[in-house]
């Protein structure tokens, strides 16, 4: 059977929503509330999730720590050629960096220590900060800093630079001579970029020691192999792969989800009482109006396409305002308070932009979870209804 | 039939689809500063996000130290899921991770 749409058909369903205008327009702003609810968790978590993906890419293959009675202690950096030399290894740079607590403001700093700033470095912080004057970085003790680090740092009366303690009791004075554009806020907030003779100092490190070592791997099918490699030829160390990260974005997601999963529970079952108000029985008036058409001569299969079209436009219509709505609310105005779910709690609060990304999986969840049960939950009650005979339902 | 209201809710259905429509392409446009947090990402090679930083193992809680909660209390029970992140001997469960699987 050919079927095309009817458009007298779909202009009596129209009119039959409106002439149960006040329980519709009900049912349209709850489904489109729930949906628009749901939609909006789920687009956060996406762009969050699809922030750190699209970083992944670029992070070291191998990181290699120290272990010292379980804690994470300096490696050495001659270690840094015995790593160069096993096969497949492309590139092992020793990294100073660690956390400078700022007690103040009761937040913890990021520091890096940068090894050079010859030509190619300045241009390639020239592109990622605002402010920027590195003519004689070391002489001149600068520093870059994130958006938050800076802000923070103002709020405490620092304008400019900061005095970090070391671990002797003495200052070290470092002035700002950058501040990272707020596009790279997510990765930048609380990181401070020095010259890595001032980050040893800071930390009260020695020349010959290092925070840990990262690797790259030329070829990527081998990064298993050469981290079996590591571990055995250092028992005392442990070697983190690009793997094992994204299993912990994993967890993080998983842990994150459930929550979600909490919240979903409750909307779902909040949708599913409507659904399950609407499917347990029509109201007498809509029995006798579907008695009324059989008696004018409907088909079944007319009743039911008719019911279709009414149950579409409303579910359809209220999926996607709150689709476009949630959108709105998300990439627009940066999802007040849902976001703070995920940011949780901190004093070095991001002020960050969610990256936009179209998940056509998660949108066409959100389609099948509301869209089809509603359909249904009318269509069933109408078809039971309409395989009665006429004057039976009239009666 | 009236016409009017008819006519105003095909009218409100496509003022909303065409809404959604340009969201999405003024969003796609907006997303050009990935190459920037990629350039700073493989400079600095630091993972995660700056999300929160109320304690060193947060931040680039896969670069911290082994069970750094410990340090706390050794009976506390794990508090933020930053902390589900521990790394197998790779000499002795090569294959086989006791409790994470990564799914894909």
């Amino acid at each position: 059977m050919k079927s095309k749409l009817n458009f007298l058909l779909f202009e009596f369903s129209l009119s039959s929503i409106f002439r149960h205008g006040a329980k519709n327009i009900f049912i349209f702003f709850v489904f489109t509330l729930l949906t628009f609810l749901l939609s909006s968790v789920l687009f956060v978590s996406n762009s969050i999730k699809s922030e750190l993906d699209a970083t992944l890419d670029s992070l070291p293959d191998i990181t290699v720590q120290k272990l010292q009675a379980g804690r994470q202690t300096n490696i050495p950096v001659s270690r840094v050629d015995e790593l160069l030399a096993i096969q497949g290894v492309s590139k092992a740079v020793p990294r100073i960096w660690g956390y400078y607590y700022f007690a103040k403001a009761g937040v913890n700093f990021s520091v890096l220590g940068i090894d050079s700033f010859d030509d190619q470095y300045k241009s390639l912080y020239r592109k990622l900060a605002d402010q920027y004057d590195f003519s004689n970085f070391a002489d001149k003790s600068l520093m870059l800093v994130g958006k938050g680090v800076d802000g923070i740092l103002r709020e405490n009366y620092y304008k400019g630079y900061f005095n970090f303690i070391k671990p002797d009791g003495t200052f070290v004075k470092m002035n700002i001579g950058g501040i990272f554009t707020g596009d790279t806020r997510m990765e930048s907030n609380d990181l401070i970029l020095m010259p890595k003779s001032k980050a040893l100092e800071i930390f009260g490190m020695h020349d010959d020691e290092a925070t840990d070592i990262v690797i790259r791997v030329a070829n990527p099918v081998e990064i298993p192999n050469i981290a079996t490699k590591i571990s055995l030829k250092y028992p005392d160390c442990r070697v983190i792969t690009k793997e094992d990260l994204v299993i912990s974005y994993q967890n993080i997601f998983d842990y994150k989800g459930g929550l979600f999963l909490a919240l979903f529970v409750i909307s779902g079952f909040t949708f599913f009482m409507i659904i399950y108000d609407k499917a347990s029985g029509l109201s007498s008036e809509e029995k006798r109006e579907i008695g009324i058409l059989k008696a004018l001569g409907w088909k079944v299969d007319d009743i039911l396409k008719e019911k279709f079209y009414e149950a579409f436009a409303i579910s359809f219509l209220s999926f996607i305002t709150a689709i476009c709505m949630s959108m709105f609310f998300v990439y627009f105005l940066n999802a007040p308070f849902l976001r703070n779910i995920f940011i949780g709690y901190s004093t070095l609060k991001p002020d960050f932009i969610l990256p936009f990304s179209l998940n056509f999986q998660t949108l066409s969840v959100i389609f099948f979870v509301t869209v089809p049960i509603y359909i249904a939950a009318t269509i069933v009650p109408s078809w039971r209804v309409a395989s009665m005979d006429a004057d039976e339902v009239m009666r | 039939m009236n016409k009017k209201l008819s006519v105003s809710i095909l009218f409100f259905s496509a003022t909303v689809i065409l809404l959604t429509f340009i969201q999405i392409v003024y969003l796609e446009s907006r997303n050009t500063h990935m190459s920037e947090k990629r350039l700073l990402v493989k400079k600095t090679a630091l993972p995660d996000l700056a999300l929160s930083t109320e304690a060193h193992f947060i931040r680039h809680r896969s670069l911290s130290d082994l069970f750094s909660i410990f340090s706390n209390a050794p009976m506390l029970l794990e508090y933020f899921p930053s902390t589900f992140v521990y790394h197998y001997s790779g000499v002795t469960q090569q294959k086989n991770p006791a409790r994470i699987e990564l799914e894909k």
